[in-house]
Protein backbone atom coordinates (compact mmCIF):
# COMPACT_ATOMS: atom_id res chain seq x y z
CA UNK A 1 0.00 0.00 0.00
CA UNK A 2 1.38 3.44 -0.88
CA UNK A 3 -0.33 7.00 -0.21
CA UNK A 4 -2.88 6.89 2.39
CA UNK A 5 -5.61 5.32 0.84
CA UNK A 6 -4.14 3.62 -1.69
CA UNK A 7 -3.89 0.10 -2.93
CA UNK A 8 -1.03 -0.69 -5.45
CA UNK A 9 0.29 -3.79 -8.13
CA UNK A 10 3.95 -2.77 -9.21
CA UNK A 11 4.09 0.59 -8.16
CA UNK A 12 0.61 1.16 -9.65
CA UNK A 13 -2.49 2.35 -8.31
CA UNK A 14 -5.57 -0.39 -8.43
CA UNK A 15 -7.92 1.09 -5.90
CA UNK A 16 -8.58 4.46 -4.28
CA UNK A 17 -11.34 4.26 -0.96
CA UNK A 18 -12.39 7.21 0.95
CA UNK A 19 -14.36 7.58 4.52
CA UNK A 20 -16.58 10.67 5.45
CA UNK A 21 -18.06 11.00 9.00
CA UNK A 22 -21.23 12.93 10.01
CA UNK A 23 -21.89 12.94 13.21
CA UNK A 24 -21.88 9.41 14.10
CA UNK A 25 -22.65 8.15 10.63
CA UNK A 26 -19.42 6.87 8.81
CA UNK A 27 -19.49 6.12 5.20
CA UNK A 28 -16.54 4.39 3.09
CA UNK A 29 -16.39 4.20 -0.52
CA UNK A 30 -13.93 3.37 -2.94
CA UNK A 31 -12.79 2.28 -6.51
CA UNK A 32 -11.43 -1.08 -8.13
CA UNK A 33 -10.27 -0.73 -11.31
CA UNK A 34 -10.67 -3.46 -13.41
CA UNK A 35 -11.07 -2.56 -16.89
CA UNK A 36 -11.04 0.88 -17.27
CA UNK A 37 -10.02 2.56 -20.54
CA UNK A 38 -7.04 4.30 -19.21
CA UNK A 39 -6.14 6.81 -22.02
CA UNK A 40 -10.16 8.19 -21.31
CA UNK A 41 -8.99 8.14 -17.48
CA UNK A 42 -6.12 9.87 -18.08
CA UNK A 43 -7.61 12.33 -19.77
CA UNK A 44 -11.07 13.04 -17.80
CA UNK A 45 -8.66 13.34 -14.60
CA UNK A 46 -7.01 16.29 -13.77
CA UNK A 47 -5.29 16.14 -10.26
CA UNK A 48 -4.50 19.56 -8.72
CA UNK A 49 -0.88 20.81 -9.77
CA UNK A 50 0.36 20.63 -6.73
CA UNK A 51 0.11 17.00 -6.25
CA UNK A 52 1.21 15.70 -9.72
CA UNK A 53 4.64 18.21 -9.07
CA UNK A 54 5.29 16.37 -5.51
CA UNK A 55 5.32 13.07 -6.57
CA UNK A 56 7.29 13.69 -9.84
CA UNK A 57 4.66 12.21 -11.61
CA UNK A 58 4.10 12.86 -15.65
CA UNK A 59 0.57 12.07 -15.92
CA UNK A 60 -2.66 10.17 -14.60
CA UNK A 61 -1.47 7.52 -16.98
CA UNK A 62 1.70 6.17 -15.86
CA UNK A 63 0.44 6.09 -11.89
CA UNK A 64 -2.57 3.57 -12.32
CA UNK A 65 -3.61 0.14 -13.85
CA UNK A 66 -6.14 -2.11 -13.85
CA UNK A 67 -6.10 -5.70 -11.65
CA UNK A 68 -6.98 -7.96 -14.10
CA UNK A 69 -3.97 -8.87 -15.68
CA UNK A 70 -2.77 -10.00 -12.22
CA UNK A 71 -5.06 -12.43 -12.30
CA UNK A 72 -4.65 -16.20 -12.08
CA UNK A 73 -4.82 -17.95 -15.79
CA UNK A 74 -8.02 -19.74 -14.93
CA UNK A 75 -9.49 -15.69 -13.87
CA UNK A 76 -8.45 -14.06 -16.36
CA UNK A 77 -11.53 -14.05 -18.18
CA UNK A 78 -14.11 -14.11 -15.57
CA UNK A 79 -17.20 -11.32 -15.84
CA UNK A 80 -17.60 -8.46 -13.47
CA UNK A 81 -20.64 -10.48 -12.04
CA UNK A 82 -18.44 -13.31 -11.42
CA UNK A 83 -15.59 -11.44 -9.50
CA UNK A 84 -18.13 -9.04 -7.93
CA UNK A 85 -20.19 -12.29 -6.51
CA UNK A 86 -16.64 -13.54 -5.77
CA UNK A 87 -15.77 -10.61 -3.33
CA UNK A 88 -18.92 -10.42 -1.29
CA UNK A 89 -18.57 -14.43 -0.81
CA UNK A 90 -15.23 -13.68 0.79
CA UNK A 91 -16.18 -10.38 2.57
CA UNK A 92 -19.28 -11.78 3.97
CA UNK A 93 -17.34 -15.69 4.43
CA UNK A 94 -20.59 -17.32 2.74
CA UNK A 95 -20.19 -19.97 0.22
CA UNK A 96 -23.58 -19.31 -0.75
CA UNK A 97 -24.38 -15.63 -2.49
CA UNK A 98 -28.41 -15.72 -0.70
CA UNK A 99 -26.44 -15.86 2.79
CA UNK A 100 -25.26 -12.51 1.86
CA UNK A 101 -27.21 -10.07 4.26
CA UNK A 102 -29.08 -8.08 1.23
CA UNK A 103 -31.67 -5.07 1.53
CA UNK A 104 -34.37 -4.76 -1.57
CA UNK A 105 -34.60 -1.21 -2.54
CA UNK A 106 -38.45 -0.65 -2.96
CA UNK A 107 -39.49 1.61 -5.54
CA UNK A 108 -40.79 4.02 -2.79
CA UNK A 109 -36.79 3.96 -1.73
CA UNK A 110 -35.75 4.35 -5.55
CA UNK A 111 -38.18 7.49 -5.43
CA UNK A 112 -36.63 9.40 -2.73
CA UNK A 113 -33.18 8.29 -3.91
CA UNK A 114 -33.86 9.87 -7.73
CA UNK A 115 -35.58 12.83 -5.84
CA UNK A 116 -32.44 13.47 -3.61
CA UNK A 117 -30.05 13.11 -7.13
CA UNK A 118 -32.53 15.71 -8.54
CA UNK A 119 -32.36 18.35 -5.57
CA UNK A 120 -28.73 17.99 -4.64
CA UNK A 121 -26.49 16.18 -7.17
CA UNK A 122 -27.75 17.96 -10.43
CA UNK A 123 -26.35 21.23 -11.98
CA UNK A 124 -23.45 22.70 -12.29
CA UNK A 125 -22.70 23.89 -8.63
CA UNK A 126 -22.32 20.40 -7.63
CA UNK A 127 -20.51 19.05 -10.26
CA UNK A 128 -18.54 21.61 -11.26
CA UNK A 129 -18.09 23.07 -8.10
CA UNK A 130 -18.56 26.35 -6.86
CA UNK A 131 -15.62 28.25 -7.93
CA UNK A 132 -13.65 30.48 -4.77
CA UNK A 133 -13.81 33.95 -5.17
CA UNK A 134 -10.76 35.28 -3.31
CA UNK A 135 -7.31 36.91 -4.23
CA UNK A 136 -5.38 33.79 -3.79
CA UNK A 137 -5.58 29.96 -3.99
CA UNK A 138 -2.20 27.77 -2.53
CA UNK A 139 -1.38 25.08 -2.13
CA UNK A 140 0.99 22.06 -1.36
CA UNK A 141 1.59 18.20 -0.52
CA UNK A 142 2.62 17.54 2.28
CA UNK A 143 4.14 13.99 2.76
CA UNK A 144 2.55 11.55 4.51
CA UNK A 145 -0.87 14.31 4.83
CA UNK A 146 -2.07 15.22 1.45
CA UNK A 147 -2.66 18.03 -0.53
CA UNK A 148 -3.79 21.06 1.55
CA UNK A 149 -5.13 24.06 -0.69
CA UNK A 150 -5.79 27.91 0.85
CA UNK A 151 -8.54 29.97 -0.84
CA UNK A 152 -7.92 33.52 0.36
CA UNK A 153 -8.53 37.35 0.02
CA UNK A 154 -6.63 40.39 1.55
CA UNK A 155 -8.02 43.38 2.69
CA UNK A 156 -6.00 46.41 3.65
CA UNK A 157 -2.76 43.71 4.33
CA UNK A 158 -5.20 41.90 6.92
CA UNK A 159 -7.17 37.67 5.97
CA UNK A 160 -10.46 38.50 5.13
CA UNK A 161 -11.50 35.24 4.15
CA UNK A 162 -10.00 32.11 4.12
CA UNK A 163 -11.53 28.68 3.00
CA UNK A 164 -9.45 25.46 3.62
CA UNK A 165 -9.39 22.68 0.97
CA UNK A 166 -7.51 19.22 0.08
CA UNK A 167 -7.47 15.24 0.28
CA UNK A 168 -5.89 14.63 3.49
CA UNK A 169 -8.02 12.49 5.11
CA UNK A 170 -9.09 13.58 8.36
CA UNK A 171 -12.92 13.11 9.20
CA UNK A 172 -12.64 14.78 12.72
CA UNK A 173 -11.25 17.67 11.77
CA UNK A 174 -12.66 21.04 12.39
CA UNK A 175 -11.64 23.53 8.93
CA UNK A 176 -13.66 26.13 9.79
CA UNK A 177 -12.24 26.27 13.10
CA UNK A 178 -9.03 27.12 11.65
CA UNK A 179 -10.27 29.49 8.41
CA UNK A 180 -11.71 31.28 11.87
CA UNK A 181 -8.75 31.80 13.68
CA UNK A 182 -7.17 33.08 10.38
CA UNK A 183 -9.53 35.51 9.46
CA UNK A 184 -8.84 39.21 10.72
CA UNK A 185 -5.21 38.36 11.02
CA UNK A 186 -1.85 40.50 9.40
CA UNK A 187 -0.87 38.45 5.86
CA UNK A 188 2.21 38.23 7.75
CA UNK A 189 5.25 35.52 8.71
CA UNK A 190 5.07 36.10 12.49
CA UNK A 191 0.92 36.79 12.89
CA UNK A 192 0.33 33.89 10.28
CA UNK A 193 2.22 31.54 12.51
CA UNK A 194 1.03 32.54 15.68
CA UNK A 195 -2.49 32.15 14.06
CA UNK A 196 -1.86 28.51 12.73
CA UNK A 197 -0.06 27.47 16.17
CA UNK A 198 -3.55 28.49 18.01
CA UNK A 199 -5.17 25.76 15.53
CA UNK A 200 -4.61 22.38 16.43
CA UNK A 201 -3.29 21.52 13.21
CA UNK A 202 -2.25 18.29 14.13
CA UNK A 203 -6.23 17.07 14.95
CA UNK A 204 -8.23 19.38 12.40
CA UNK A 205 -5.26 18.30 9.10
CA UNK A 206 -2.31 16.30 10.12
CA UNK A 207 1.42 16.51 10.64
CA UNK A 208 1.90 19.80 9.74
CA UNK A 209 3.51 22.78 11.26
CA UNK A 210 2.31 26.28 11.74
CA UNK A 211 5.29 27.22 9.77
CA UNK A 212 5.09 25.34 6.79
CA UNK A 213 1.01 26.55 6.73
CA UNK A 214 2.00 30.55 7.21
CA UNK A 215 4.32 29.62 4.36
CA UNK A 216 2.36 27.85 1.90
CA UNK A 217 0.06 31.29 2.18
CA UNK A 218 2.57 33.98 1.96
CA UNK A 219 4.95 32.41 -0.89
CA UNK A 220 4.00 32.63 -4.51
CA UNK A 221 5.64 29.51 -4.97
CA UNK A 222 2.38 28.15 -3.73
CA UNK A 223 -0.07 29.32 -6.63
CA UNK A 224 -2.04 27.03 -7.87
CA UNK A 225 -4.34 29.59 -10.01
CA UNK B 1 11.72 58.99 13.57
CA UNK B 2 10.76 60.28 16.87
CA UNK B 3 7.28 58.74 17.19
CA UNK B 4 4.81 60.56 19.79
CA UNK B 5 4.44 58.48 22.21
CA UNK B 6 0.83 58.65 23.55
CA UNK B 7 -0.63 57.04 27.02
CA UNK B 8 -4.51 56.03 26.00
CA UNK B 9 -4.46 53.56 28.77
CA UNK B 10 -7.47 54.85 30.72
CA UNK B 11 -9.65 54.99 27.33
CA UNK B 12 -9.23 51.14 26.93
CA UNK B 13 -9.68 47.96 28.21
CA UNK B 14 -7.83 44.51 28.07
CA UNK B 15 -8.21 41.26 28.17
CA UNK B 16 -6.57 37.93 27.93
CA UNK B 17 -8.33 35.33 24.98
CA UNK B 18 -7.79 31.71 25.64
CA UNK B 19 -4.88 31.38 23.47
CA UNK B 20 -2.81 33.79 25.57
CA UNK B 21 -3.63 36.87 23.31
CA UNK B 22 -3.89 40.33 24.58
CA UNK B 23 -7.13 41.74 23.52
CA UNK B 24 -7.26 45.85 23.72
CA UNK B 25 -10.81 47.53 23.22
CA UNK B 26 -12.38 50.56 23.55
CA UNK B 27 -14.17 51.59 26.51
CA UNK B 28 -16.73 53.93 28.30
CA UNK B 29 -14.73 56.84 29.00
CA UNK B 30 -13.50 56.70 25.68
CA UNK B 31 -17.17 56.65 23.86
CA UNK B 32 -18.15 59.42 26.27
CA UNK B 33 -15.23 61.80 25.06
CA UNK B 34 -15.83 60.71 21.12
CA UNK B 35 -19.77 60.03 20.78
CA UNK B 36 -20.90 58.32 18.04
CA UNK B 37 -18.03 57.05 15.84
CA UNK B 38 -18.62 57.38 12.21
CA UNK B 39 -15.39 56.38 10.35
CA UNK B 40 -12.57 53.98 11.80
CA UNK B 41 -9.32 53.26 10.06
CA UNK B 42 -6.25 50.99 10.75
CA UNK B 43 -2.28 51.96 10.41
CA UNK B 44 -1.56 50.37 7.43
CA UNK B 45 0.67 46.92 7.55
CA UNK B 46 0.69 47.02 11.34
CA UNK B 47 2.11 43.62 12.28
CA UNK B 48 3.61 44.67 15.41
CA UNK B 49 3.58 47.99 17.74
CA UNK B 50 5.38 49.24 20.48
CA UNK B 51 3.94 50.65 23.56
CA UNK B 52 2.45 54.18 22.71
CA UNK B 53 2.06 53.52 18.99
CA UNK B 54 -1.45 54.17 17.04
CA UNK B 55 -3.57 51.22 16.99
CA UNK B 56 -6.62 53.38 15.40
CA UNK B 57 -7.54 56.33 14.16
CA UNK B 58 -11.33 56.89 14.38
CA UNK B 59 -14.01 59.93 13.93
CA UNK B 60 -16.79 61.16 16.04
CA UNK B 61 -19.63 63.22 16.59
CA UNK B 62 -17.19 65.20 19.62
CA UNK B 63 -13.88 64.32 18.08
CA UNK B 64 -11.27 63.17 15.76
CA UNK B 65 -8.60 61.46 16.97
CA UNK B 66 -6.33 58.24 16.78
CA UNK B 67 -5.79 55.95 19.96
CA UNK B 68 -2.47 54.35 21.02
CA UNK B 69 -1.55 50.53 22.15
CA UNK B 70 -1.02 50.60 26.43
CA UNK B 71 1.12 47.91 25.37
CA UNK B 72 3.73 46.54 23.20
CA UNK B 73 3.68 43.53 20.94
CA UNK B 74 2.99 41.53 17.73
CA UNK B 75 -0.92 41.84 16.05
CA UNK B 76 -2.52 38.54 16.04
CA UNK B 77 -5.75 39.82 15.21
CA UNK B 78 -7.04 43.44 13.65
CA UNK B 79 -10.72 43.73 14.11
CA UNK B 80 -11.85 44.86 10.52
CA UNK B 81 -15.28 44.53 11.10
CA UNK B 82 -14.56 48.42 12.01
CA UNK B 83 -13.68 49.50 8.57
CA UNK B 84 -17.47 49.00 7.63
CA UNK B 85 -19.22 49.10 10.75
CA UNK B 86 -17.58 51.93 12.75
CA UNK B 87 -20.19 52.30 14.76
CA UNK B 88 -19.64 49.01 16.64
CA UNK B 89 -17.15 51.01 18.64
CA UNK B 90 -19.93 52.75 20.28
CA UNK B 91 -21.65 49.20 21.97
CA UNK B 92 -20.87 48.04 25.10
CA UNK B 93 -20.25 44.39 24.37
CA UNK B 94 -15.89 43.94 24.30
CA UNK B 95 -16.84 41.35 20.79
CA UNK B 96 -17.63 44.64 19.40
CA UNK B 97 -15.35 47.00 20.57
CA UNK B 98 -11.82 45.57 20.26
CA UNK B 99 -9.57 47.03 18.68
CA UNK B 100 -6.52 44.46 17.99
CA UNK B 101 -5.13 41.59 19.61
CA UNK B 102 -1.93 41.42 20.26
CA UNK B 103 0.90 38.35 21.45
Amino acid sequence: MTGRNDLTVDGKKISGMSALKIGNRFLCGGTLMVDVDLAAAAKALTPPKAKLQSKGIKSVHSRVTNIRQYFEPKYKNMTFEELEKRILLTVFRVTDIRDVPTYKMTDEDWKEVLQIADDTYTGDDFVMGTKPNDDYFRGRHFDGVGTVEVSFSVKNDVISHAKIYGDFNNPNGDLPAIEKNITNVPFAKASLEEAFRTSHLADNIGDVSPEDMADLMLKEKYDLK
Amino acid sequence: MMANKVDDSKYLWTDKTSDGHTRIGLNDLARGEIGQVTFAEFPEKMTEVAQGDPILSFEGSKAVTEIHSPIGGKVAKVNEDLIEHPELLNEDDPDKTWIVELF
